[in-house]
């Protein structure tokens, strides 16, 4: 099986418990969803309220909401976590957190599909384990089998293994409304089968509830993807997109806000980020508004360790090192990691083929490495089904940059 | 040094890299390969002078046989004259003899150079081509032989011929004869070794 | 706080380059001991051979690797115009000596020290360094460096007997051995003459200096296999297909499994396989494609060994199939998308087998009944013995029957007395052109030796004879 065991480094943040820091004097929303660029829809001077909508990404009508009360400052360029400066809108809060629409609604299974799908993008519930994907979309069509994606495979985070030891019944109850609402036959909850803690939270309440099953999967990287779930769960393989099976694989952060969605009719505002790594001095999950800008949030906790750190933005085979630490809080952000570098002596690609062995997209790396510049041979070897897992580079002995390589590939055949 | 920009600039072993087979074939002793070289030479120089002047006369899409049939009349002429006067030159050539009918320099200058051009032009092309060849081919075939058999034959075959009879053994220790050089696959490499010699020169003097 | 702007993956595996070529110098070692001990120490108290001399097999390993080293420093300085400093730790990455190591570990005890320097020195420059360095050679360049040895000195090699064998065995090495006897024959013939088949496994038979002890050959295999350092599957398939093909070919020639284990456990097998056959850049690096390439060597392996005149068949068919990894590596990348398309991949590799089977089949019934047909031609009447003279009395079929006496002296005929030739025709064609005299000159390649025209009857018989009482000395 492809894919590689990596070493977890679970045990470094998951003891503690969540501080919560939720309360900033400044909230930064980037006016971006996933690498989209969207629209602004306010400006400096106006008031605005936690639900309302500041920005929108056109294409899809999807709303950006602001998390906070209080009024915008500026909207100017600040760092995203993909390393760019991007246009984003600063308020400043008055503490208040006062709502559009005060809303609490007793049966959250009274919903047809269509006012589902509408609350889905009115709230701008959005993938939370990193994909920034509208989950609207994801239920348009019928559903059969819902995924609850609790594995969590990049080291270091430990977000979602919090969320789920603190709010396990919530979560189950979230599934069963989706379940109900668009006529889903069965839930599978994956996670991964050394993560106990998974286990534990849920094994307390998973009885009362039919149709709704714990599914242990091997602990390899990147058992998260989606395709790998699918296909390690299900046994099914799909062409591009899992609707076509009539699956939905959702991460289980986003389930928690869908709850939110069907209870309280807003998006959420909030959510658990993972600090850690052999840098920083305490390890540590942290409850943050969404726009906090986490260089305020590291100073009051502890300091960092060592020399040459790098700071990334997500977990350190997908992350990016941004160069800098005043990195915003987005929903989609889960982790925040900081370790030292690491002198690697870059040797010729000696043909030892790891880097096909392990690849779970099964192309081959290191053909492509060799033939970048040639665009016949490239097409050929589909760079396009790359999940920019990393695993190439991080096995290559020589130390190669194959990931980079990869993506230049995808590029060039797109043309 | 004019001479050698004459002969190796547009050599057509060391830089058309034309008519290897014939090359690299007869080329195991010193004499086989200058008689060799003096054979093509001669054939050369006198189709180029045949297919220039007649080439008014020949219509564009019989070019190739009527030029193949003037050569390997040439070659039939000189096969008979070497089996007859020294069939020892002859023996050892073997099939080598008949196939410079289709060298590729004698029928590329031919098609090329010889049917478009003068009878005086289409000559000092012959003589020129026809010099870098045998200059070529005597190369190889003294390193060759003085590295792959130790010895260097002057005259042994023709020299019912002309009279003359000398072969010197130059290495006779455990380097050299090197049996490597005598056998096919050694050959491409002296080749390549001295084809890279010579462009590491030219590249040398363009800088 | 100075942050470093960074992509790709920010953790990357403890393995490297040079970590992994140093687990294959650390499985290099109990041979490298091995060969001095045999080769060095054994022959030292035995054998009358000087100090230093009996310490030639250590100076062939040093030799190979110390060439390696300083042409590639050479060429990266001179060539490619580096300063020094730079290319001692280019050379030094680029792990010439392994090569050089290995190419001294595969030749005879024997050779004289200068020929090891010109097999490394042409094997570094031509088959690596002129192709680009580390990386981008297509031929393993131990094998290349021994190519131009057997192709330039072949004569200048030396026996594979080191001083101690000479005195102890004499004769020939396994596999010329097995060439003798037309590769049929029987336990006694082909194995014991080597004491038994531990002998050929713990490498107590003579050989080149490192390819003799399979036993450490299969430790270090292992060691490389556990620590991930080389591609295990090609030593794997390629033994086990000239395992099965030879087995096959046992069953033909009605002997037992130890014909396929001889065949495994003799020549240049094991080493080749796990050493050379494996090197990583010029072997493939897809798994279907390494596959491909064992059962390649192995079927090329078999068809030299059995075909052709040579008895080793394992150097050449590593550095053909060297040739062959980028057409390897094409049908590997086509089997990882979808492993129906090599379906016909497959088929043709099983006709190549089947094919291969047949013509070895075919090949061995002509031998056998080649040495029948002579039997019924040629038949031994007396053989008298007079000290170490002997005098076979023979008759000969030609047109009649010829009648001769030939003496033979330390296994050579001296001399061939007709007694009855009356029945021949044409027989003073044969007095004509001193023929009998030709027929002893040739005796040791008589088949290379042409028929008087006229009278052919006569001359093939006369031929005969010289084959059957040699044959009859070889025994």
């Amino acid at each position: 099986m492809s894919g590689l065991k990596l070493d977890g480094k679970k045990e470094m943040s998951i003891s503690s418990e969540i501080v919560d820091f939720s309360n900033p004097s400044r909230v930064y929303v980037p006016l971006m969803n996933g690498n989209t660029i969207c629209a602004c829809l306010t400006k400096a001077g106006k008031k605005v309220k936690k639900g309302s909508i500041i920005g929108k990404r056109e294409d899809l009508d999807f709303p950006i909401l602001s998390p906070v009360s209080g009024t915008v400052v500026d909207i100017k360029k600040c760092l995203y976590q993909n390393g760019e400066m991007v246009d984003t809108v600063v308020i400043a809060n008055d503490m208040k957190e006062t709502l559009v629409k005060k809303n609490i609604v007793s049966d959250i299974t009274k919903y047809t599909k269509e006012e589902f799908v509408e609350l889905l993008r009115k709230c701008a519930i959005k993938g939370m384990g990193g994909s920034d994907f509208p989950t609207f979309l994801k239920y348009k069509g019928e559903v059969e089998i819902l995924i609850v994606n609790a594995v969590e495979c990049e080291p270091y985070l430990t977000a979602d293994l919090m969320l789920c030891k603190l709010k396990a019944e919530t979560i189950l109850d979230s599934i069963t409304a989706i379940m109900k609402i668009n006529n889903i036959k069965k839930c599978f909850i994956a996670y991964k089968e050394n993560n106990t803690i998974v286990r534990d939270a849920f094994m307390e309440y998973i009885e009362n509830y039919n149709d709704i099953v714990l599914e242990p999967v091997k602990n390899i990287y990147p058992a998260g993807w989606e395709r790998f779930l699918v296909k390690k769960v299900l046994g099914i393989e799909y062409d591009r997109f899992p609707s076509e099976v009539k699956v939905v694989v959702n991460n289980v952060s986003t389930i928690y806000s869908i709850y939110k969605a069907l209870k309280y009719q807003r998006g959420i505002s909030k959510r658990i980020v993972t600090i850690s790594g052999e840098g920083f001095s305490i390890p540590i999950n942290i409850l943050v508004k969404i726009g906090t800008n986490i260089s305020t949030v590291i100073k009051e906790i502890g300091e960092y360790k060592g020399e040459n750190l790098k700071f990334i933005a997500g977990g350190p085979m997908m992350g990016n090192a941004i160069g800098g630490d005043n990195l915003i809080v987005t929903s989609a952000l889960g982790a925040v990691t900081i370790i030292s570098d690491t002198e690697d002596e870059i040797n010729e690609c000696m043909g030892c083929g790891r880097c096909i062995k392990v690849c779970p997209a099964k192309i081959c790396p290191a053909f492509i490495y060799k033939n970048v510049n040639n665009k016949e041979k490239l097409k050929e070897l589909n760079p396009e089904l790359c999940v920019e897992c990393g695993l190439c580079s991080y096995v290559c002995p020589s130390k190669l940059g194959l990931r980079d390589a990869v993506k230049i590939a995808k590029k060039k055949v797109k043309e | 040094m004019k001479i050698f920009k004459y002969l190796f600039k547009e050599n057509p072993v060391f830089v058309l890299v034309l008519g290897l087979c014939s090359t690299l074939a007869v080329t195991t002793t010193f004499e086989k390969s200058y008689m060799m070289g003096l054979v093509v030479m001669i054939i050369l120089i006198l189709s180029n002078l045949i297919v220039s002047l007649i080439r008014k006369y020949v219509n564009n899409e019989i070019r190739i046989p009527v030029y193949i049939i003037i050569i390997s009349t040439l070659v039939t002429i000189i096969e008979i004259f070497l089996s007859r006067y020294s069939k020892p030159l002859y023996d050892s050539f073997g099939i080598y003899l008949p196939l410079v009918v289709v060298n590729c320099i004698i029928l590329g200058r031919a098609l090329s150079y010889a049917s478009k051009h003068k009878v005086i032009n289409s000559l000092k092309d012959a003589l020129k081509c026809g010099i870098g060849y045998l200059v070529a081919i005597s190369i190889i075939g003294l390193l060759r032989e003085v590295l792959g058999n130790g010895t260097l034959t002057l005259m042994n075959d023709i020299s019912s011929l002309t009279g003359y009879k000398e072969v010197i053994r130059i290495f006779n220790g455990n380097i050299f004869p090197n049996k490597l050089f005598l056998t096919s696959g050694g050959a491409f490499i002296l080749l390549g070794i001295i084809i890279g010699f010579i462009n590491s020169i030219k590249k040398g003097k363009e800088v | 706080m100075k942050f470093i702007k960074e992509n790709g993956p920010h953790i990357k595996s403890n393995d490297s380059t040079s970590k992994i070529m140093t687990r294959f110098l650390i499985a290099l070692t109990p041979i490298i001991c091995f060969a001095i001990f045999k080769n060095s120490v054994i022959v030292y108290s035995y054998a009358s051979k000087g100090f230093i001399e009996s310490l030639h097999p250590l100076f062939m390993i040093i030799v190979g690797a110390l060439t390696s080293f300083i042409s590639e420093t050479l060429y990266y300085k001179i060539v490619l115009k580096n300063d020094l400093r730079t290319s001692l730790y280019e050379s030094y990455r680029s792990f010439g000596i392994i090569s050089g190591i290995l190419l001294a570990l595969v030749l005879p005890p024997n050779i004289p020290l200068w020929l090891v320097s010109f097999g490394s020195f042409t094997g570094s420059i031509i088959g690596k360094m002129l192709f680009g360095g580390f990386g981008q050679n297509i031929f393993n360049p131990a094998l290349l460096g021994y190519l131009f040895i057997s192709a330039s000195y072949s004569n200048l090699m030396g026996s594979p007997f080191n001083a101690y064998e000479l005195d102890t065995i004499g004769g020939a090495t396994p596999l010329s051995n097995l060439m003798n006897f037309n590769y049929t024959g029987s336990f006694e013939n082909i194995v014991s003459p080597f004491g038994d088949l531990f002998n050929l496994f713990v490498g107590n038979i003579p050989g080149a200096i490192g390819e003799v002890s399979k036993l450490l050959i299969i430790i270090s295999f292992i060691y490389l296999v556990i620590t991930k350092t080389i591609k295990w599957i090609i030593p794997t398939i390629y033994v086990t297909t000239v395992f099965i093909l030879t087995f096959i070919i046992s069953k033909y020639i009605d002997a037992g499994v130890w014909y396929s284990l001889f065949h495994i456990l003799s020549g240049g097998l094991l080493f080749g396989a796990v050493f050379m056959a494996t090197d990583p850049v010029t072997s493939p690096l897809t798994t279907i494609g390494q596959i491909l390439h064992g059962l390649s060597l192995g079927i090329l392996t078999v068809l030299l060994r059995f075909l052709t005149p040579y008895p080793e068949g394992v150097m050449t068919s590593i550095l053909f199939m060297n040739m062959l990894v980028p057409l390897f590596d094409k049908i590997g990348i086509k089997a990882r998308n979808n492993i129906r398309n090599i379906i016909i991949i497959v088929i043709t590799f099983i006709l190549i087998i089947i094919i291969s089977i047949l013509n070895i089949t075919h090949k061995l019934d002509k031998n056998s009944s080649n040495v029948s047909e002579l039997d019924s031609k040629v038949n031994i009447l007396e053989v008298k013995e007079d000290g170490n003279k002997k005098i076979y009395e023979v008759t000969s079929k030609g047109w009649g029957l010829i009648k001769a006496d030939v003496e033979v002296e330390d296994k050579n005929i001296k001399s061939i007395i007709i007694k009855d030739s009356k029945d021949e025709t044409q027989w003073n064609e044969i007095e004509k052109n001193n023929y009998i005299y030709k027929v002893i000159q040739n005796q040791n390649n008589i088949d290379k030796l042409d028929a008087v025209s006229g009278s052919t009857y006569s001359s093939n018989a006369l031929k005969n004879i010289v084959k059957k009482v040699k044959i009859e000395e070889a025994k």
